[in-house]
């Protein structure tokens, strides 16, 4: 082995001799840290393309030019070093490994980079291996459990949205996300779903814009979390920064370099997230069936007809109910839906009642996602340049679905002149996807799963009724009507009525930096971010009639499109500079202007009463006059003039200060501008210390303001324009706008300390805030009686405080072997201060069942709110002695719990021998409330195991009851015992009374129980995160002209250790945003398996 | 240091020379100001959709009347107004979507220019406003009790305190004589295609005022336990001006959704069978030989028209339910019409102490513009009429009794009109559903007031709880002094 690389070497550098007179060096390179001899350190001379790496023995031997002046050695892990050649011909090089948490240089705030160790705020690194080695189609997914304090909570929905929320909420009302900033310049990432998506009532989850950052093309992410880090972005980063450094040509890295990345995944579903049916009764709700309205099933003859002589009728399953509390299986011959059509393959047959075979489960298909990049980069004296195209295709859980995206990015750097450099970027995305998923309670698939379904209903019978007549056989048919009734054939809405979205996108900036002197740049940029989407929707149509359209209203079939335009364009410049003023003290800063521009354009339009034509998606084919088009227009401008300016003293002592000034088109001329500051110092006082234990110590101190503008047009009022009713008709708006708003803003307080001992195999980084954002611009929910919902004001007062602690440390670390663990915990705590005068309770959200998602003065945002169990004087659960179930609370106020986690964590560990590297995460959260609809409706429906088991008496617990109360009950009565206590003149007496479980009625889930019962708690321990890669040894792969290679296997989810929401993913969310802790149809989690193979030529 | 002020001169010329920064503020595609009567119009509509609605979310009054039960899901009909926000709904419909719109409208009417018009019909169109203002409030008053009234309507007041019901009731009933008073027969009101009830014009102003003087009169006799001295004044005052035959306060909807009939919306184009009609009313009505059996838009089975069971699930296809065919896109809602002005003057004629006399004759001829209002004809009244099961002077019981039960079948697709009659008459003597929720032990006679009350107008909501004897839907109002057991 050793000899082919000689040999290649040789061949190399024999190219060379023939261009210059040449000397042979050698050496070895061996490990500052224990002394081993490294092989695989490449060995190259600066500036130019020569060069080698050690052998198994860490020696090199090279030729070089007489002329060359500088090898330079590096490794992975270890920090590389120039090495001044001279005279010498035989060198033995130390390595040290790298430790990142110091001489770090990290990007912050409007793309500077600066030397970690001189911040006084915190920041976290996320590097580029933890990001692309383990694919997500959100690349926002892949930070779970690496960074303390950012809270992210993904969908499983296909291209869905991912909420990302640092350091708690912040805003009532507002946005909450994160900012992302991709090479100093924001990104858009509007969230292309409707409220009514988000609220969890209906629609699809559209994704949110960021996600089309190309997880191939990071570099690396540096979380900026507070204020003091993000002042400079001024308003639209009080939730925080999110900066993205794209990969970009080296300079100094002389040379083409190709990589080529492929990578495959599949999903596979994760059991425990998807529900566990009964396997003992079938449709119905009860006994109330038949000609009599006293049976469990429909009797008719074999044409469906209801004949007066029941001698004449046969079993039919009553296919009009969604529940699966009808008659036990016992395998007797009955009609259904699939005896109905003549085109059905079983017209006029029967099946035996039993349990279905192909349960929702079987639905589902097996996912596999496609990455593959390949990118082209290159150095010159003249510039950088790099190029790299992804081809990204993926499907879903959910049949006949797919997205589809490319991405193209180049940038580049000229240096026009030895003063003038100039760089641009330019990032084009396409983006389709057709059928994605539904969520919500209507007109989704897996609510229908999880809460409305008869378990003896087939998914394979429905497939095979689909595809063999291309129309709608539904399991729940309304014979009466020969029509489907509340749900369609699962594989006709998925064939017939997707949806599909397309988005085109640029993202590029162009920048010229102008070197004034060797202390003072002037730098000026342009960036864009202009994207166009299409989303159309569509109702086959047969199918059942559904909230549809610009109206909303109820639908039959029916075809709608969206046509969205952003554009946001940013102006910057800066004069920046850097001078040492002696030998002591440092100075460097920017003075800045910025200006923004962001246009907001949508036009809906849908067709009205059905379509005309069936299979014609066009709003031509509509069969009532189209309802007026719904057109959004906004467009926001920010002029920004900043200053910061950072001070340092003997590389010990740091201070820096920040002053911005912002002017927003959104607020009212006279309160349009407004200041807000920061200043932050770092002293690192092992500098002082100066310890042999002791290798780095710092302590960081920080404090922040931030404002905050408002929406686009949140002052003056609107009229609603409603569809004429023979002369034009106008309603007032539901929000009251505010002409005299003004911004809001938020302070913050952060310290920090940042410690590593014994060379730097272990240290920890601690950061405590406080925050307290105040004069909120917030949409206050207000008593109905005023006439109006909600009210744009600036009030209330929300604080978060919180701590962030993460550790690593090194427990082996040898030649062959290094064992690395990284932990991260955060916990935040926060507390709604005020609202408005005379308001204490603000509702975000309003769930089905009554329970509603509350920010109350006195508590932590985001109160789950819904009627409790009552209880005695000591404790017991009261109980309605006449119905044997429990008694609510009287209104619907109690407190059941916030969604907030109360910490969360992770924890990495790493395992590398030679080149084989192994690494898993494991990420948990601890607490939060989760209100789960699907156990609300579920259990009513009796489709879960819970509602089937044997009672007290040895009967199950569907049977009827026998005798009562009073007069005691027979050995042979079903129905269950609540344990608790029957209240009477104020006495507590054991209750004794049975709740009737025979029928669906009062026996299980929605007013069986208060809501207390259907709320969470959402702590999951999973394991988040495997890798196993392998970098294949160089000199194996120096005669394919490959430089290096790595392969690798990764599993993403693999395991939820550990979880209390039954059936579904405690972290499945419906979307991004602040409406949050509510379950509800979510699909099922899955685990994910990928392979990935790199190679750089 | 030249060259950097120079750069900086250009940036800061570049940035003066761009257009003010508020002005990208302007909302170029909606509107700011409209005509008022269009805010009318738009107003009118919600209310009457809300009124009439069949749809669970919204209106409850046909499932607690039994007109109708539900198929699969029988929460509401058993009284479950928590799980759907139905009083919410309501209350949100009523004071934001209809009375703070007829608020603005008068509003933006008062301070428009004439154009053209006789300020006597800016007059008459303010009185139409305040009418039907009237006639909402006293819905919010005789569904809840006490309401928020002097603040509310107000986003300066966020949290507005309740008032005392009947002191509300007193005041709507001024405000109904003020209107009135104002009103001038010879000039015409709103503008063409605004008005969808009576069609403008000088004739529907002489209509709008018989509508007026048939709720005065209406509103009077829910006072006639009350304050009986009050009750007769106003009824007195209002009976001889009210509804003549043929009269009617009705909206005529259109084909095309959204302003479709709201029952037909719920029942045909939503495409569910949510419902079934209830043996509650198909059994007296088979007893009677009621022929507006066959105008109601029923289906039969096995040859009969066979009710399902009220506040239990029931089989879609066992029983009697709407005929989808029969129901129409644009058919009529009726806000009151002359069978209820009818039925009323019986009622306060049989009372005795009104001017009104004469009840038998009121009765008849209430019952007759009932059926024929159907479609019935005046040889099937009769025949109706002459049983003597149904004739005035040999029907059961009291007048309450023969009246409650008459006006029962009369007020079919009226939910709230027959709520209000059933709970200040007590008959039919409806039983309650066996089946229901634990906080709701009976027909309700009121609607608890909404969750998002208890939340976000907390200490006003609990003053008026006390205040009316408990926020449970089993309250009785301040006018309705009697009431019986309905599970017994």
């Amino acid at each position: 082995m050793k000899k082919i690389a000689l040999l290649l070497a040789f061949f190399a550098i024999g190219l060379q001799v023939l261009m210059a007179q040449t000397k042979e060096i050698s050496g070895t390179v061996t490990s500052a840290d224990d002394g081993g001899l490294i092989p695989g350190v490449s060995v190259s001379v600066k500036g130019t393309t020569l060069g080698t790496i050690t052998d198994m023995d860490g020696a090199f031997r090279l030729k070089v030019p007489q002329d060359a002046k500088t090898l330079t050695f590096s490794f992975v892990g270890m920090a590389s070093q120039d090495v001044v050649i001279g005279n010498q011909t035989t060198f033995k090089i130390k390595m040290t490994s790298e430790n990142i948490s110091v001489d770090e240089v990290v990007v912050t705030a409007l793309g500077i980079s600066r030397d970690k160790k001189s911040l006084g705020y915190s920041s976290q690194n996320v590097k580029e291996d933890q990001i692309s080695t383990v694919k997500a189609s959100n690349f926002m997914n892949s930070l779970s459990g690496k960074v303390a304090g950012v809270q992210i909570k993904k969908s499983n929905n296909m291209g869905g949205s991912t909420n990302v929320v640092m350091r708690g909420n912040k805003s009532l009302t507002g946005n909450n996300q994160v900012l992302y900033v991709v090479d100093g310049v924001p990104i858009n990432n509007e969230i292309g779903s409707y409220s009514s998506q988000n609220t969890g009532a209906a629609g699809y989850d559209y994704g949110n814009a960021a996600s089309d950052v190309n997880p191939d093309d990071i570099e690396s992410i540096n979380v900026l979390k507070g204020s003091a880090a993000t002042a400079l972005y001024g308003s639209r980063a009080s939730g925080g920064v999110i900066m993205i450094t794209t990969k970009k040509g080296t300079a100094g890295k002389k040379g083409i370099g190709v990589t080529v990345n492929t990578n495959i995944s599949f999903k596979s579903i994760d059991k425990s997230t998807f529900p566990t049916y009964q396997q003992s009764y079938g449709a119905g709700y009860g006994n109330f069936y038949g000609p009599n309205g006293d049976g469990w099933f429909e009797r008719r003859d074999i044409n469906g007809v209801t004949q007066k002589d029941d001698t004449k009728n046969f079993d039919w399953v009553p296919t009009t109910e969604d529940g699966s509390y009808g008659a036990k299986f016992d395998g007797h011959p009955v009609y259904g839906w699939y005896s109905v059509d003549p085109e059905s393959p079983w017209y006029k047959q029967t099946k035996p009642w039993e349990a279905a075979k192909n349960g929702p489960i079987t639905f589902f298909e097996k996912p596999v996602t496609y990455t593959n990049t390949v990118s082209i980069d290159n150095a010159t004296d003249n510039g950088t340049m790099r190029m790299s195209y992804t081809n990204f295709k993926t499907s879903d859980l959910m049949p006949n679905s797919d997205l589809h995206k490319d991405n193209f990015l180049v940038n580049g750097s000229w240096n026009i002149t030895k003063k003038l450099t100039a760089t641009a970027t330019a990032n084009f995305t396409r983006q389709a996807a057709t059928g994605r998923p539904s969520t919500g309670y209507s007109d989704n698939i897996v609510s229908n799963m999880r809460q409305w379904y008869e378990t003896n209903m087939d998914y394979a019978d429905q497939k095979t009724a689909y595809f063999a007549t291309k129309r709608n056989l539904t399991w729940n048919y309304n014979s009466a009507l020969n029509y489907p009734i509340y749900t369609d054939n699962p594989y006709w809405q998925r064939y017939e009525n997707y949806e599909n979205d397309s988005r085109n996108r640029i993202v590029g900036n162009m920048a010229l930096n102008y070197k004034v002197t060797n202390w003072l740049d002037a730098f000026a940029r342009v960036s864009v971010d202009d994207y166009a989407e299409k989303q159309e929707e569509r109702r086959a149509v047969g199918s059942v009639a559904t909230a549809f359209g610009v109206s909303r209203a109820n639908q039959k079939s029916g075809y709608m499109r969206r046509d969205i335009t952003f554009s946001e364009y940013n102006y910057d410049f800066m004069l920046k500079f850097n001078k040492a003023i002696n030998q002591d003290f440092n100075l460097s800063g920017i003075l800045g202007a910025t200006e923004r521009r962001t246009n907001l354009s949508r036009l809906s339009s849908s067709t009205n009463g059905g379509l005309s034509v069936a299979g014609i998606y066009s709003l031509q084919n509509s069969v009532s006059a189209l309802p007026f088009p719904v057109e959004y227009e906004s467009k926001i401008g920010v002029r920004g003039l900043y200053a910061s300016a950072s001070l340092g003293y003997k590389n010990m002592l740091f201070l820096d200060g920040t002053f911005r000034q912002d002017h927003a088109s959104t607020l009212p001329t006279n309160k349009s501008t407004y200041y807000y500051p920061s200043v932050t110092g770092a002293f690192v006082f092992s500098e002082v210390l100066k310890q042999n234990w002791l290798s780095f110590g710092k302590v960081r101190l920080n404090y922040a303001e931030v404002g905050n503008l408002a929406g686009f047009d949140a002052l003056l009022d609107k009229y609603t324009v409603n569809t004429p009713f023979v002369g034009a008709s106008y309603s007032l708006p539901s929000t009251k706008n505010n002409p005299d708003l003004k911004n809001e803003s938020t302070k913050s307080l952060e310290a920090g300390l940042e410690m590593s001992f014994l060379n730097k195999r272990v240290g920890f980084d601690l950061a405590v805030y406080k925050t307290r954002s105040m004069d909120q611009i917030m949409d206050v929910t207000l008593s109905q009686t005023t006439g109006y919902n909600k009210m744009y004001v600036n009030a209330g007062e929300i604080d978060n405080k919180g701590i962030e602690l993460t550790l690593n440390g090194s427990p082996v670390r040898s030649k062959d072997f290094s064992w690395d663990i990284n932990v991260n915990f955060a916990a935040n705590r926060n507390k709604v201060v005020s609202l408005y005068p005379g308001v204490d309770n603000l509702q975000l959200g309003s769930f089905q069942g009554g329970v509603t998602l509350n920010a109350t003065v006195g508590q932590p945002y985001g109160v789950l709110k819904g009627k409790d169990y009552t209880y005695d004087a000591n404790g017991n659960v009261i109980i309605n002695a006449s119905t044997g179930l429990p008694v609510k609370t009287a209104t619907a106020t109690s407190n059941l719990g916030t969604v907030n986690p109360k910490w969360t964590g992770g924890i990495t560990n790493t395992f590398s021998y030679k080149g084989v590297s192994f690494s898993f995460l494991i990420d948990m959260q601890k607490g939060g409330s989760i209100y789960s609809l699907d156990m609300y409706y579920g259990l009513y429906t009796g489709l879960y195991p819970e509602t089937v088991f044997t009672n007290d008496l040895g009967n199950p617990v569907r049977d009827p009851l026998v005798g009562s109360v009073t007069a005691g009950y027979g050995p042979k009565s079903g129905g269950y015992i609540i344990e608790g206590v029957n209240v009477k003149d104020g006495v507590s007496t054991p209750n004794k009374t049975r709740v009737d479980a025979s029928t669906s009625d009062f026996a299980f889930g929605t007013a069986a129980r208060p809501h207390r019962d259907f709320v969470y708690d959402a702590s999951f321990i999973k394991l988040r995160e495997v890798s196993l890669s392998y970098n294949i040894p160089s000199a194996l792969l120096t005669k394919l002209l490959v430089k290096s290679a790595t392969v690798s296997f990764v599993g993403s989810n693999l395991w939820i250790i550990h979880k209390n929401l039954p059936y579904a993913d405690p972290e499945a969310g419906l979307s991004a945003g602040n409406i949050q802790g509510y379950s509800v149809g979510s699909l099922p989690g899955t685990r994910d398996f990928g392979f990935n193979l790199k190679f750089n030529f | 240091m030249k060259k950097i002020l120079i750069i900086l001169t250009v940036f800061m010329v570049v940035l003066s020379a761009c257009q003010k920064l508020e002005d990208l503020n302007k909302n170029t595609k909606d509107f700011t100001t409209v005509p008022g009567e269009g805010i009318y119009n738009g107003a009118i509509r919600n209310l009457l959709n809300q009124m009439y609605t069949f749809n669970v979310n919204n209106n409850n009054t046909q499932l607690y009347m039994q007109y109708f039960a539900e198929t699969t899901y029988p929460d509401e009909s058993r009284y479950d107004m928590v799980t759907r926000p139905v009083p919410a709904n309501h209350m949100n419909a009523l004071y934001r979507t209809v009375l703070m719109n007829l608020k603005d409208a008068a509003n933006v009417l008062t301070a428009a220019p004439l154009g053209g018009i006789d300020a006597k019909q800016r007059k008459n169109q303010l009185a139409i406003i305040e009418i039907m203002a009237v006639y909402t409030w006293s819905n919010l008053v005789e569904t809840f009790g006490d309401m928020p009234y002097t603040e509310a309507l107000d986003f300066g007041i966020p949290s507005p305190k309740y008032d005392d019901a009947f002191t509300i009731y007193k005041a709507l009933l001024t405000r109904l004589d003020a209107a009135l008073a104002s009103m001038d027969p010879a000039f015409g009101g709103m503008g063409t295609g605004y008005d969808n009830i009576y069609g403008g014009g000088v004739a529907g102003t002489a209509k709008w005022i018989r509508f007026a003087n048939t709720l005065k009169m209406r509103m009077g006799l829910v006072l006639a336990d009350k304050d009986p001295a009050l009750s007769k004044t106003i009824v007195d005052a209002a009976e001889p001006k009210a509804f003549v035959a043929g009269d009617k306060c009705a909206l005529t909807y259109l084909s095309a959704s959204p302003n479709q009939n709201p029952v037909y919306t719920e029942v045909v184009v939503s495409g569910r069978f949510d419902f079934v009609v209830t043996s509650s009313i198909t059994d007296p009505m088979n007893t009677l030989n009621d022929p507006r059996r066959n105008y109601y838009l029923w289906t039969k089975v096995d040859d009969t028209y066979k009710g399902g069971a009220q506040g239990m699930p029931n089989s879609y296809a066992s029983f009697t339910h709407l005929d989808n065919a029969k129901l129409k896109s644009e058919s009529e809602v009726v806000v009151m019409d002359y069978a209820e002005a009818e039925f009323l003057r019986a009622e306060a004629a049989a009372r005795a102490t009104y001017a009104v006399t004469d009840a038998a004759t009121h009765y008849n001829n209430a019952i007759k513009a009932s059926i024929t209002s159907w479609g019935g004809t005046t040889a099937e009244a009769d025949t109706y009429l002459a049983q003597p099961a149904v004739a005035y002077a040999t029907a059961t019981g009291t007048w309450k009794q023969k009246i409650g039960e008459q006006a029962y079948y009369a007020y079919y697709m009226r939910g709230f009109t027959s709520w209000l009659t059933w709970r200040r008459l007590d008959y039919p003597r409806l039983k309650g559903a066996e089946k229901h929720v634990a906080e709701v032990a009976g027909i309700p006679l009121r609607y608890s007031y909404p969750v998002s009350e208890q939340t976000l107008n907390g200490t006003n909501y609990k003053a008026a709880a006390a205040a009316i004897g408990g926020d449970n839907a089993l309250t009785k109002l301040f006018w309705d002094k009697e009431s019986y057991d309905t599970l017994k």
